[in-house]
This record gives structure tokens, sequence and C-alpha cells, in this order.
């Protein structure tokens, strides 16, 4: 379970990016962060796996306090968390296998990663999970060979190698074309139904959002103004969101 | 039309310090013209080359390549740590990060040729040396483009990483070194070739190689050995730029080979490296001391301030203008040779006899030595600033060839093809489809030769050819510490004004 409470942030230039936001997502949950732009989703998405600290307010993963943890144990926390970007974050020179074992690198020795030593488990492992994903022709492929679709097929292999608990997906589907996109989120759901992993994934399509979600936290100028299932989500609902044209919420 | 109106400025500006330049560089081509029979006189003396002679060349060509294979393998090595230090976006305490930087730069305003010198008193007279001043030489310059390179790189997969906790080295080994590691040995292969070039000359200064016996045969014109020497020169870079042609399509992933291949590749690297590193003579320690080694460092540490405010010719000040002329007039010169070269060198536009004919002559003109085109020209324009142009225009004629025609080979056809299906001709093709693509990687690359002009006029003394090299071996050889501390420090503030200069033209040229 991950539980946001008070979260606060603010930036020298922007002040307020994130206002008193608090929010709980369950275990096994899909939920999903819709807002306009600078409405503070990938802020809050940097806070939340670790990339940045929040000026005010906690975030608890289970029952550790992540904000304030630091060195092994907010690595600790950080294994738990897998995240999916919207450009991937992939090295495109390396293969889709060697992007998978990426994610061992936390309990490698330098030796051991220099050499490129991940030992024949974890090669078992990531080959597996390539295939779960429908990547399995595709072990040994530069990544910069393989699409949009796959390279993101990729990216949550490598997420999943950890069997994390949460996993965060920062605008998964922007990259990707229509129907690309609707076959990552359908792998996702898939995961999330399999796996028992909870989803956090913020997203501009509100269309897939609401048709892929369980829960919708709603955000408008780094406040919290919607809170709930996608059925709740009324045009009124969205004008507060996304605001009208000279209109404030 | 803002952009017209700035690129006509631009242009009017740089004639202006053109003509400025050549003046002050008293260029004079009449002179030139009236004493051309001496060229041809000389360059015809080099055929036919004297064959006996070859056998003593080889041991000197052996102990040229050893040094700059050593030079170059260990400088890249020792830069790739430094670079991660260096690197911004990583990790690590600001002030060390900082001061490596201006060391490096420090360490980049110089030659080969003055770090050979400097090698020799500590290291004695031999290859040792040599190698010695090669290596600091390829680190200098490695640390700088690798550490350019990683900040240029896709940090996202490494932050992805660094966000599932991984240590930092771990992350950076596996997310950004794979991204940099084709440009990282493009760039220790393109410096492999220019250090045999530059290795053929540290002769001159006592540090091993071809050089000094190049230099004897030049002095004692005996013309047909040097013809050898060039000959085999000539062969030995081509060579060279062949293989590194060939590893650079294997590194870029255009041409692939097997695993055994790549197996056997790396076992002969390695094997390669290894014999030319323990074969090297060892350092002669004999003539060196700590007193010595005390007095040159204060003495460069307390430089003659005099210098730098004398306002006659051998002031820093006329030297270090004098320099930056030789440098920019030169590198125009080979400019206007450079492009029509670069594209008769090209099979993409004309056909393929007339291009490798063309792109024979580019290597022979890039194989010779710089300084012996100095040694030829001094014979025919007499000593002086315009002897250090004419040398300065042929050397960036062969370099700026080499990288034009990668820009050419690299251009995207299909606007040319389509002017082509209409009918144009070949100029016309170029000047409208071809030249306003190739007009970014062009300048960047005149830049690029401008830079290292500076630096290679700074040598230009040796040959009593203007610029400030000549007052500063001078003062190495006589051991006045104190003016070459002064000297010194007057080219790292031009190398340094000069990098200032050549960043903000490239901000200017995305």
């Amino acid at each position: 379970m991950l539980q946001v409470s008070l979260l606060s942030k603010s930036f020298p230039r922007v002040p307020q990016v994130l206002h008193e936001v608090s929010f709980t997502l369950r275990d096994g949950e899909f939920l999903s962060v819709i807002g306009p732009s600078g409405a503070g989703k990938t802020t809050l998405f940097r806070i939340l796996n670790g990339m940045e600290r929040c000026d005010s307010g906690q975030v608890l993963y289970g029952s550790v306090p992540f904000q304030s943890a630091v060195g092994q144990q907010k690595r600790a926390v950080q294994r738990t968390i897998g995240t999916i970007y919207q450009d991937f974050c992939l090295v495109e020179n390396s293969t889709a296998m060697q992007n998978v074992l990426n994610a061992c690198l936390p309990e490698l020795s330098l030796a051991a990663v220099l050499l490129g030593r991940f030992g024949p488990a974890r090669m078992r492992k990531a080959a597996a999970i390539l295939r779960e994903v429908g990547l399995e022709d595709k072990l040994e492929e530069p990544v910069k060979r393989l699409s949009g679709g796959q390279k993101q097929r990729v990216a949550i292999a490598r997420a999943l190698m950890r069997d994390p608990s949460v996993l965060l997906a920062d605008e998964p589907v922007a990259s990707l074309d229509p129907v690309t996109g609707r076959q990552i989120l359908d792998l996702l759901k898939e995961v999330q139904r399999s796996r028992g992993v909870s989803v956090l994934m913020n997203s501009h399509n509100l269309e897939l959002s609401l048709a892929y979600s369980d829960h919708i936290i709603g955000l408008h100028r780094g406040r919290v103004v919607f809170d709930g299932p996608p059925d709740a989500v009324t045009d009124a609902v969205l004008a507060r969101i996304y605001g009208q044209a000279g209109v404030e919420p | 039309m803002k952009r017209r109106r700035i690129s006509l400025l631009v242009f009017l500006l740089c004639a202006a310090v053109f003509l400025a330049a050549a003046w002050l560089t008293s260029c004079d081509l009449g002179l030139m013209w009236s004493r051309r029979a001496h060229l041809t006189d000389i360059a015809l003396k080099l055929f036919p080359p004297d064959w006996s002679f070859a056998q003593k060349v080889f041991p000197l060509l052996w102990a040229t390549v050893q040094m700059s294979v050593t030079g170059t393998v260990l400088g890249a090595a020792l830069a790739l740590p430094a670079a991660l230090v260096c690197a911004r976006p990583l990790p690590g305490f600001p002030p060390v990060k900082q001061v490596l930087r201006f060391l490096v730069q420090v360490l980049r305003s110089f030659p080969a040729l003055i770090l050979a010198l400097l090698a020799t008193f500590f290291l004695g007279i031999g290859s040792f040396a040599g190698t010695a001043a090669l290596t600091v030489y390829t680190f200098a310059i490695m640390t700088r483009l690798t550490y350019e390179d990683i900040e240029h790189a896709p940090l996202g997969p490494y932050y992805a990483l660094r966000a599932m906790g991984s240590p930092s080295l771990h992350a950076f080994f596996r997310a950004v070194f794979p991204e940099i590691l084709p440009s990282y040995l493009t760039n220790t292969l393109y410096l492999l070739e220019s250090n045999v070039r530059h290795s053929a000359i540290l002769g001159y200064v006592g540090a091993g190689g071809i050089g000094l016996l190049l230099n004897e045969k030049v002095s004692w014109r005996e013309y047909d050995k040097v013809g050898m020497i060039l000959l085999l020169l000539f062969v030995t870079v081509a060579l060279m730029e062949a293989l590194s042609r060939f590893l650079t399509r294997l590194v870029q992933g255009e041409t692939a080979i097997g695993r055994l291949g790549k197996r056997l590749l790396l076992g002969t690297a390695a094997f390669l490296f290894l014999l030319c590193t323990l074969t090297l003579p060892p350092p002669d320690l004999s003539r060196t001391s700590l007193q010595m080694v005390h007095t040159l460092f204060t003495g460069i540490l307390h430089p003659d301030w005099s210098l730098f405010f004398r306002m006659d010719r051998s002031g820093v000040g006329y030297l270090l203008l004098e320099t930056a002329a030789i440098s920019f007039v030169g590198t125009c010169v080979g400019m206007v040779f450079a492009v029509p070269l670069s594209f008769l060198s090209s099979s993409r536009f004309f056909p393929a006899p007339v291009a490798w004919t063309f792109r024979t002559i580019i290597t022979a003109i890039r194989s010779v030595p710089f300084l012996i085109y100095g040694l030829i020209l001094i014979r025919v324009c007499g000593p002086g600033a315009f002897t250090g142009v004419l040398t300065l225009a042929v050397c960036s004629v062969g370099l700026l060839c080499k990288r034009f025609s990668e820009a050419i080979d690299v251009l995207d056809l299909r606007p040319s093809q389509a002017l082509e299906a209409m009918g144009a001709s070949s100029m016309a093709r170029i000047r409208y489809a071809a030249l306003p693509q190739l007009a970014p990687p062009f300048c960047s690359a005149l830049l690029y030769r401008f830079d290292v002009n500076i630096r290679e006029a700074s040598v230009l003394g040796l040959a009593a050819a203007g610029g400030i090299g000549a007052p500063l071996i001078f003062a190495m050889n006589q051991y006045a510490w104190n003016e070459v501390g002064a000297l010194a420090l007057g080219m790292i503030l031009l190398a340094w004004l000069v990098d200032l200069l050549s960043a903000a033209c490239r901000r200017l040229l995305r």
C-alpha cells in the first residue's frame, strides 16, 4: 500500500507545484492521476520514485516513511518500486536482455557489473519475463532496433525484474500510436491482475485512463480536486480538473 | 531576411579579420609566384626516392608506430576515469571537478612537440620521452572529448537505474558507458592516426622516432632520402587510415563480424599493444635530478612578467597575435582548397576513378608531417610568418578534406536526387542541395581545425616560420624557465580564448 499525505513542493521559480496532496493507492489497484499540463503530475512522480524531495508531508510505502529515508534504507524501498517512463529511459546501444538485467545492479558488486557477470539464475529470470511481455524473439536485439511499443515492453520487463509491489507509470503511452498504446495498457492491466501489483499511472489520455483504472485522482494546479472511481467522473468534475477558459474551478 | 543580414555581417567581419591577419603575417602571393621554381625544384628532387635507404628507415618507423600505439592506448585508458570525475551530471565533489577540468584545459593548450621537449628534460633523450608526451597529449584531448560526450549523452536511462536503487558507478557503466562507447572508440582511432603523424616529428626535439633522421636529411639536402622517408610514412599513414576506417565501421555497427572474429581482433589488438609497450627502451634518468625539477617548476611558476608587457615584436602580446593570425589565414586558405577537393574525392558526386585519385592525393598531402612542409616552404618564401601561413594552409587542406568528406559521406542525398530528376547539373546539385545541408558540419570542422592550428602554429617556430613557438623552444633549450613560464601562460590564455570563441560560434550555429 502507498499512502501519500499532505505532500507539498515548491521550486524557486514555480511556487506551490504541489499543495497538500493526499491519496491512497491500495494493494492491487490501478490508479490514474489525471490533469492538465503543469498540474504537478511529473513532480509527484519524481517524489514518489525518490528522484525529488518534498518540502513537507509524508509518503509511506507499506509502513516505511520514504521521504525521510536515506542511503541503504532509501534504496531498500526503491527496490520495491518499478518505474516506466514516457521516453522509455532504456540504454539504446544495449540489448533487451542487458536492459532488463540492469534492474539487478543494486545487488551486484562493481567488479561483477564491469565484467557483466549476472549469474544464470538472473539470466533465466530476465528471459522468462521478456517472454511474459511478448518479446521472446528479441532477447539479444539492441534496443535501438526495436519499435516504440517493443521498447516500452522492455521497460516493463525491467520494472518487473525486481518483483515490485508498486509500478509507477509516467505517461507510458504518450510516445506511442493509439493501437500500440492500448496494447501496452492491456499488458499493464494483465500484470496488475496476474501479479497483484498496484499500478499508479499518470496520463494525458483521459479516455484511456477512465477505461483502464479502478481509481482516479484529479490534479489541478498542484491540488487534488477529485478522488474517486472512474464512473464518478462527470463533465462537472472534468471542468474542475481541466478548468474552462477564464473560469476558475 | 534578418538571418540573411546576420550572415552577411558575419561574412564581412570574417573578411575584415582575414585581410588584417594577412597584412600582419605579410602574405605576399607575388613573392610566392616569383619563386615558384624553388617549390617544383625540391618536389622533383624527392623522386626517385633512394630505395637502398629503406632498411635504415624501418627501425625508426617502427619506433614511431610504437610510440603512437602505446601513447594513444595509455592516454585513452587514463582519460576514461578522469572524464568520469569531470562530467557535470555525475555525482562528485564539485571543486575536484573544477580543478581537473582546469588541468585538462591547461594540458590541451600545448602541442605534442612542446610536451615532448619538456618530457626529454625529465626522461632523457629517446622514445620513452616521446611516448610519455603522446600519452599526456592523448589524455588531455580524450578526457575533454569524453566528458563532453557524457554530458551530451541521454541521461534518462542513468537516472532510471538510480531510481531503482543502483549505486552511481554501477549505473554509469551500464547506462551511460554503452552510449558513449562508439564515439570513445572512434575518437581513440582518430587520435591514433594523428599521433602517428605527430610522432614523426618528435625526433626534432630528441624524443625518438623518425623525426631526427628526417631533419638531418632535409638540412643536408639529401632529397632522395627524404623522398624515401616520406614514401614509407605515406604507406604507414595510408595503412593506419584503412585500418581505422574498417574499425570505425565496425564500432558504428555498419559491418559485423562474428563472436570469434571479435575475440581474434581483441586478442590481436592486445598483443600489438603489449608488443609495442614492452619493447620500449627504458627512460634515461642519468641527467634528471631533484634539483633540476625544482628549478624547472619554480621558474615556470614565476613567469617573467616583463615579457608580457613588452610592446615590441618579442613581447608575448605580439607573438600571440601573430600565432593567431597565422592560424586564421592558414585555416581560411586551407578551406578554399579543401571544399572543392573533398567533393572531388567523394564517389557520391563524381565517378569512382576520379574520386579514388583525389582521395589518394589527399592522403598523400596528409601523411607528410607539417614541419616538413615548413622546411620546404622556407626555402621558397624565406623565414617568417608567411611561410607559417602556407604551411598551415597545406596541412589544413589535408585534414579539413578528411572531416569534410566524412560529412559528405553521411549527407542525405534525396534532395540532390530530386534536383537530378529535374535535370540539374552536378554543380547546381552541390550548390542548392548539398551545401545548405553541409554548412553546419563544415563550420564545426573549420572551428575545430582553427583550434588545432592555433596549437600547431606554436610549433612552426621550429622551422623559423613565425609565431610563439621559436621563442618558447629557445627559452626551453636555454633553461630560461621564467621566460618559458610567461610564454606558456600566454599560450594557455590564447587556447582558452579560442575555446570560448568557438563555443560561442557553435551556439550560434545550432
